[in-house]
């Protein structure tokens, strides 16, 4: 099987370090790709499920934009939807109608969700909620979980990375996913100080294997908001609209008070959301907060469009469902050249890792060699399913990952245990 | 901890055991210590402490001696050459070449300590205060580096226990090893990061959980004198990054604070 080269994307790279701090700054940045030289750093053109680079490489992908691509690239239903109100207006004078109608969208779909509030990322709304939260209560602390993420501001990334003071964290408290007896300690050693708790659905931290919540975890966590007053705050950026259209918070059976949206609304154009109950609609509206492009018309048009086809495609289920069956095969694969791959998560955004070496360089390899072939594999962050994936994508992904296993097997470097 | 003290520490736990090095791979200063079977003490009041033993043409830097250690003192009772700080600050400013230190005991090595010891120490700091000119010799590059490798390896369980903004990182941090390596056959480091902290070890161990891979010792020295565009150098495949990522992100961070304390680089003149 034929291996890609990069060398567009190399000196595209090397242009940019020189008038962009870090070449590819934040979550797209090549420095967790191993090695960068196996894998494309600048896309051309995108369609479907698939992305062609600058080197004009096309790739079969499993990272979705890092979660925005739901559909699939270039979706036509979407892309109406937004020239229709962009022929309208976009950054107008004053709010669209378009704004109340994914707003009541949004609230007729989600559990729970009385209200809907929208900005541009997840971290917009991440950062929202807790300040929601601290109104709501009068309350300073936030409690959030040991390696989750909730985006990038000081408060998120702790201390000891750059730009971060103490006072940045002074008021969160991090305790470890599925341990509600670390959260109970909390409470008691801060009683009535605790604003929020915030968690995602499920944990899903990067470099590491994603756990589902224990039985009983989150109807254990609401109980403990419920008797305590703190208001329970799911993150569901990452996971929305991927596990289930009433939220992820009711697909694990509880109803958050505050919860997240952002990466799946609108296939990729730029809009997030928070939601809530009716009884902390007050708390949100006392919160100033707003930005230059929060009510931009098209991207609201576009998750307007993009939701209801999510509806009508019985997106979560198509998703699970190729994801179950990508997982299996190459799990097959895996078996059948003497690897064991571990599978975690949930279907539609499964993180993957081969056991046989605990220092994650063989499935660094194993990850390369298939991207070098055409299927974007990353190793250190959870992959993502879109409603494009199709029957043909799921046999040539599987036809370059058993080439993948069998390159590794003619290297001495790939006989397991680096 | 106040910057002088985890300066104080970075100066005795990191700085100083290059001082090995300094004997094993210099002839000159090989040839100096050759005969020496001393042992210099480090104290600062309240403070940490450390002890270099020369022995058999070799200096070894580490705890101090118990007192009842044979062979390190008159009568076998100590240190040979006790060297006393009254505080943090006063220990960095010797480091710096600005102060003086208080021999306590062992007056009778005084010779050894301001001829031979001190002419170890500057040879020290001659290796660790590069300029352009000596860095075009390979034997000053390789030397530098080495040195510099050490003293940032050696660092980071010091950050890590005691600079306020590093000891958060400590709790993210996995277990494992980490090894740093000039290629092809350039010096190593290792990081062994584990319950306890983490254990600095000069040279690569096997199985290692993350590899940090330099092309070759120019690059080792761009790279640690933060003269290296490290984006663009691990892009390019000059600096490589393998294995569990997340804990070389970590130690980066930590890394990232040692030019707090140590720079510019110490100018060591002990006892001159």
């Amino acid at each position: 099987m034929d291996t890609y080269s990069f060398a567009g994307s190399q000196e595209l790279f090397v242009r940019a370090a020189k008038v962009i701090p870090c070449g590819i700054p934040g979550h797209f940045s090549p420095a967790p790709l191993v090695p960068p030289t196996a894998y494309p750093f600048y896309a051309r053109s995108g369609k479907g499920a698939h992305f062609t680079d600058v080197d004009g490489n096309d790739f079969i992908d499993y990272m979705c934009a890092y979660g925005p691509m739901v559909l699939g690239y270039d979706d036509k239903v979407v892309h109406d939807a937004a020239a229709r109100q962009r022929k309208l207006g976009d950054t107008l004078g004053l709010p669209a109608p378009v704004m109340v109608e994914l707003a009541e969208k949004l609230t007729s779909m989600i559990a729970g969700a009385d209200w809907a509030f929208f900005a541009k990322n997840g971290g917009d709304q991440t950062d929202y909620a807790t300040m929601v939260a601290r109104a709501a209560t009068g309350r300073p602390l936030i409690v959030a979980i040991e390696g989750g993420y909730h985006g990038v501001s000081p408060w998120m990334q702790g201390l000891g990375h750059h730009g971060v003071i103490a006072q940045d964290v002074a008021g969160f408290v991090r305790v470890p996913w599925n341990d509600t007896g670390a959260f109970e300690r909390v409470l008691d050693e801060h009683p009535g100080q605790v604003a929020g708790f915030i968690a995602t659905p499920y944990h899903h931290p990067t470099f590491a294997d994603s756990e589902l919540p224990a039985e009983g975890y989150w109807r254990r966590i609401r109980e403990l908001c419920d008797k305590h007053g703190v208001v329970l705050i799911v993150d569901d950026v990452r996971c929305g609209f991927r596990l289930g259209l009433r939220g992820s918070a009711d697909f694990f059976g509880f109803t958050p008070d505050l919860a997240c949206y952002c990466k799946a609304i609108a296939n990729g154009y730029p809009i997030s959301a928070l939601v809530g109950a009716e009884a902390l609609k007050g708390a949100a509206a006392q919160v100033f907060y707003t930005g230059s492009y929060w009510y931009q018309a098209v991207p609201m048009a576009a998750g307007l469009a993009c939701l209801a086809e999510l509806e009508r495609l019985e997106a979560p289920a198509r998703m699970q469902d190729y994801g179950r069956a990508l997982t299996a095969g190459l799990q097959r694969l895996a078996d059948k050249h003497g690897y064991e791959l571990r599978v975690t998560g949930v279907p539609s955004m499964p993180m993957l890792r081969l056991t046989d070496d605990p220092s994650m360089m063989l499935h660094q390899r194993w990850c390369a060699e298939a991207t070098r072939r055409g299927a974007y594999f990353t190793s250190h962050h959870n992959w993502f399913m879109s409603c494009a994936h199709t029957q043909d994508d799921l046999e040539r992904t599987l036809a370059i990952a058993e080439d993948a296993f069998a390159t590794l097997e003619k290297s001495p470097e790939g006989q397991g245990v680096s | 901890m106040s910057f002088e003290d985890v300066r104080a520490r970075l100066n005795l736990f990191a700085v100083l055991p290059n001082l090995e090095e300094v004997v094993r791979d210099d002839p000159e200063m090989q040839a100096l210590v050759a005969d020496a079977r001393v042992t210099v003490r480090f104290t600062v009041a309240g403070g940490p402490g450390t002890a270099v033993r020369f022995s058999g043409g070799v200096c070894t830097v580490g705890p101090p001696p118990r007192r009842d250690e044979p062979g390190t003192g008159s009568a076998g009772s100590g240190p040979t050459v006790r060297l006393a700080f009254t505080s943090s600050s006063h220990l960095n400013k010797m480091f710096d070449g600005r102060g003086q230190p208080i021999p306590v005991w062992g007056f009778n090595h005084l010779g050894f300590l301001t001829k031979r010891f001190t002419a170890l120490t500057d040879r020290m700091a001659y290796y660790l205060a590069p300029t352009e000119e000596l860095l075009s010799h390979p034997g000053y590059l390789a030397m530098n580096t080495l040195l510099t490798l050490n003293t940032a390896a050696f660092a980071v369980p010091v950050l890590l226990g005691h600079d306020p903004e590093c000891v958060p990182l400590r709790h993210g941090l996995s277990h494992g090893t980490v090894v740093i390596k000039v290629l092809p056959d350039g010096p190593a480091v290792s990081l062994v990061c584990g319950a306890s902290g983490v254990l600095p070890v000069k040279g690569e161990l096997t199985h290692p959980s993350a590899l940090v891979l330099l092309k070759d010792m120019q690059t080792a020295n761009d790279f640690l004198a933060g003269k290296l565009d490290t984006f663009v150098a691990a892009v390019t495949g000059d600096v490589q990054i393998r294995g569990r990522v997340a804990m070389v992100d970590t130690l980066a961070l930590v890394l990232d604070r040692v030019g707090k304390y140590l720079q510019p680089q110490p100018t060591t003149a002990v006892a001159g």
